[in-house]
């Protein structure tokens, strides 16, 4: 479901399959428990990604607002199509830094 | 021209949404729908299944949920009828999908999404039973036209 990587100062970690009802919780408290660890600066990688709820929505809410809290700095990358079409319907593409790809989300990010 | 069409009944349990995403992907494959109508419709009944499971039959996990799926001529016709409690997902206030990160609510938005993809959505109390109708309207042009064939 969720694979952790770190480059410099930054964790990246990339999302794969679905994120709903059933996985959201823990999803969002594995990332929770990344940003715990200290990762200040985070990559969501979405590529892998395949679809996402309302539920699965709320991972990124709660990430993005714990990093504004702390001052630290969310970019996701690579939504699919039908992913991005949820996050255009929710206005989570105003809110959220969202880039095309993964070298773009680390640049941005670093 | 003959309706054609699935039924499936889901137990009131969260994972049993993917079990309808495999039943989607069934309905569509056999009835050639388009890409973005799955897409559509495995969100519209994931957001409407969750919200019967949490709050109609309040996480009990014995009750049903009864979803029929029809393919007509020019539109698909999806059914989802449960013996919950009175719940109409159409009196749900939208979210303000405009404001600002910090006052940002998640609530609201799984029933936003179904207003949004779906064509007509339609709610009604009969008997001791909520049932929900969906239609969704397909693309003019007939779905057997070249660009989709392999």
């Amino acid at each position: 479901m969720m694979e952790s990587q770190t480059i410099g100062e930054m964790r990246v970690l990339s999302l794969t399959g679905r994120l709903d009802s059933i996985n959201a919780t823990e999803t969002e408290a594995a990332i929770v428990a990344e940003i715990r660890d200290g990762a200040t600066r985070l990559v969501l990688d979405c590529s892998g990604l395949t679809y996402v709820s309302s539920a699965g929505l709320r991972v990124f809410l709660v990430v993005a607002k714990r990093m504004k809290e702390i001052g630290g700095r969310v970019v996701l990358a690579g939504l699919a199509p039908s992913v991005k079409e949820v996050f255009a319907i929710s206005g989570f593409l105003q809110i959220l830094t969202v880039c095309e790809s993964r070298e773009d989300a680390l640049q941005m990010c670093a | 021209m003959l309706a054609r069409g699935i039924h499936v009944v889901l137990r009131s349990d969260t994972h049993e949404i993917r079990r309808l995403a495999d039943a989607i992907d069934y309905l569509a494959d056999s009835l050639q729908l388009p890409q973005p109508m799955i897409f559509k419709l495995n969100l519209a009944l994931d957001e409407l299944i969750t919200n019967t499971i949490a709050y109609g039959y309040a996480e009990q996990k014995d009750g049903v949920i009864d979803i029929e799926m029809r393919r007509h001529d020019d539109r698909v016709v999806v059914k989802l009828i449960d013996s919950a409690a009175a719940f109409d997902p159409l009196s749900v206030l939208e979210p303000d999908t405009a404001a600002a990160l910090e006052d940002r609510k998640i609530g609201g938005l799984g029933i936003h999404f179904v207003r949004t993809l779906i064509d007509e959505v339609d709610y009604r109390r009969d008997d001791d039973r909520n049932v929900i109708t969906l239609t969704l309207l397909l693309p003019p042009q007939p779905v057997t036209a070249a660009g989709i064939q392999p």
